[in-house]
């Protein structure tokens, strides 16, 4: 058993089938590239895992359990959208993670503000788009978690900043961890991926280690994305 | 995990209501002040210039707008509170927590019951404030809160009969915020309108308890008028048993609505 399993996992949104019947093993260790296009169901399916969304059929476990408030204590997540509440300042939203998560290593994340500079009595309202994305990633790093679910993680920013945030993933990771990257984004994450799946209008297309993909057709992950998945 | 909800939600709210308090009891007090200078009880007042009479009337406006206005939006913030953690950006932040969907609910109805509580005492005191400076006849505050006192002993209410009324009031509040949070829990699954269906939820399911509500109180008294409403037309011997089953019928509203509420949160929920 992996440390997320996906069974029979189908999502329907009336008659609309957002994922379709899909069987995933992640195992610990590894991180994987949850690969596909504009609305192939990536996000669903990370909040299917949160419990933000309920399946229509199937069942996702993590850690052998279903999602509630266990395996939210070992899920480190970092949503598509900027969640931050603003009536707080940074301070005050490492004090909410270290009363939530045991988890949560506030020195880590300290270090990592201080290195940006970002001052901890600024309220996040008056912060930019783009601080409040990196102090949301800070905050989710920050957490030595069992699995990360990272959705979209550097869509929307600027590559210094994909460089910063792929760094900060990479270097703060517990080895033991598994680390799930959803992007549109392949050229920019390869290098980082250990495992990718390619998902398309909700199926399971391939699943693979990223040497064995690149072995097998010749390609890198971003060539074999645009060849496989071009409009005609 | 409850105190910790309970904790941030009560951060999150005071924010906005707490000033917003204080201010009323401000303007209640430079009203009051205003008011009693320009009325001249004691010839102090005489000769004072006309910014004192537009001061009055700009704080004779604020006072009385003030005190709907806090009722009007310690409602509007609790609702939406509440409709952005559940269905909100802040849903993705909150629904992450490692917390069951029954203490995320708990800690918020218990949230939204002290700042109800809160806004009526403050509504109270305000009034309090402007009594008492009116009252000059009255010299410290202990001989006017005595006098409160006093005039509810002269109604003659039993305390028992008093002890069940607060205790009624005090649950009907409680089951009003579950009835708005089983509204919006209704509302979110009518996906892409869940602020209409959370309308329509509110008016359909107080109108199904009303008529509830009707037919308990035909079957009770054989008279449509069996609630509250009409407490001192009641026999005293009909007065606790009235008192129980308002009581009563309270606590049914509210338990039906938190499950509601839970079950839909918990079973249910899919955030867009």
């Amino acid at each position: 058993m992996g440390i997320l399993d996906c069974r029979n996992l189908t999502k329907k949104y009336g008659a609309d089938t957002a994922l379709d019947n899909v069987n995933l093993e992640l195992i610990p260790g590894r991180i994987v590239g949850l690969l596909g296009p504009n609305g192939s169901g990536k996000t669903t399916l990370i909040k299917l895992c949160m419990n933000l969304l309920k399946p229509t059929s199937g069942e996702i476990l993590i850690d052998g359990m279903k999602p509630g408030p266990y395996t939210k204590s070992l899920v480190s997540y970092l949503p598509d959208r900027d969640i931050l509440e603003n009536w707080m300042n940074v301070l005050q939203l490492l004090d909410f993670y270290t009363d939530f998560y045991q988890d949560f290593d506030a020195g880590r994340a300290v270090n990592m503000l201080s290195s940006l500079g970002i001052d901890e009595r600024m309220p996040l309202r008056k912060m930019s788009k783009g601080t409040r994305e990196k102090v949301q990633l800070i905050m989710t790093m920050s957490r030595r978690a069992k699995v990360y679910l990272l959705d979209e993680p550097i869509a929307g920013v600027d590559p210094a900043a994909r460089d910063y945030i792929l760094r900060t993933i990479i270097s703060n990771y517990d080895p033991e961890a598994m680390v799930l990257i959803s992007t549109h984004l392949i050229a920019d994450v390869e290098s980082v991926l250990d495992e990718a799946i390619f998902i398309r209008q909700g199926r399971v297309d391939l699943f693979d280690s990223c040497d064995s993909i690149r072995e097998r057709t010749g390609l890198t992950l971003d060539e074999y994305f645009r060849r496989t998945y071009h409009f005609e | 995990m409850f105190g910790k909800v309970f904790k941030y939600e009560m951060k999150a709210v005071r924010r906005i209501l707490l000033p917003l308090y204080g201010a009323m009891i401000l303007v209640a007090l430079l009203f009051g002040l205003t008011t009693s200078m320009t009325t001249d009880f004691s010839g102090v007042g005489e000769g004072l210039p006309v910014i004192v009479d537009i001061a009055e009337i700009i704080l004779s406006m604020l006072f009385f707008t003030g005190l709907t206005a806090c009722g009007v939006i310690t409602f509007v913030v609790l609702i939406r509170r509440f409709y952005s953690d559940f269905l909100g950006s802040e849903g993705y932040l909150q629904l992450a927590l490692p917390v069951t969907t029954n203490v995320h609910l708990a800690a918020r109805t218990l949230t939204a019951f002290l700042w109800t509580l809160l806004s009526g005492v403050t509504a109270l005191l305000s009034l309090a404030v402007l009594v008492f400076i009116f009252s000059f006849e009255i010299q410290d505050l202990t001989g006017f809160f005595r006098s409160i006192l006093d005039a509810v002993r002269s109604l003659e209410i039993p305390p028992l009969s008093m002890l069940l009324l607060i205790l009624s009031l005090l649950l009907s509040c409680l089951s009003g915020i579950a009835h708005l949070y089983a509204s919006i829990a209704i509302g979110s699954l009518w996906s892409g309108h869940r602020m209409i269906g959370s309308v329509l939820a509110y008016i359909g399911t107080g109108f199904v308890w009303s008529t509830l509500n009707g037919f308990l109180g035909a079957a009770f008294d054989n008279s449509s008028d069996f609630l509250p409403f009409h407490i001192s037309g009641i026999p005293f011997s009909l007065e606790y048993s009235v008192l129980g089953a308002m009581i009563a019928l309270a606590l049914i509203q509210f338990i039906l609505y938190y499950l509601i509420a839970w079950l839909i949160l918990d079973k249910a929920l899919n955030l867009d």
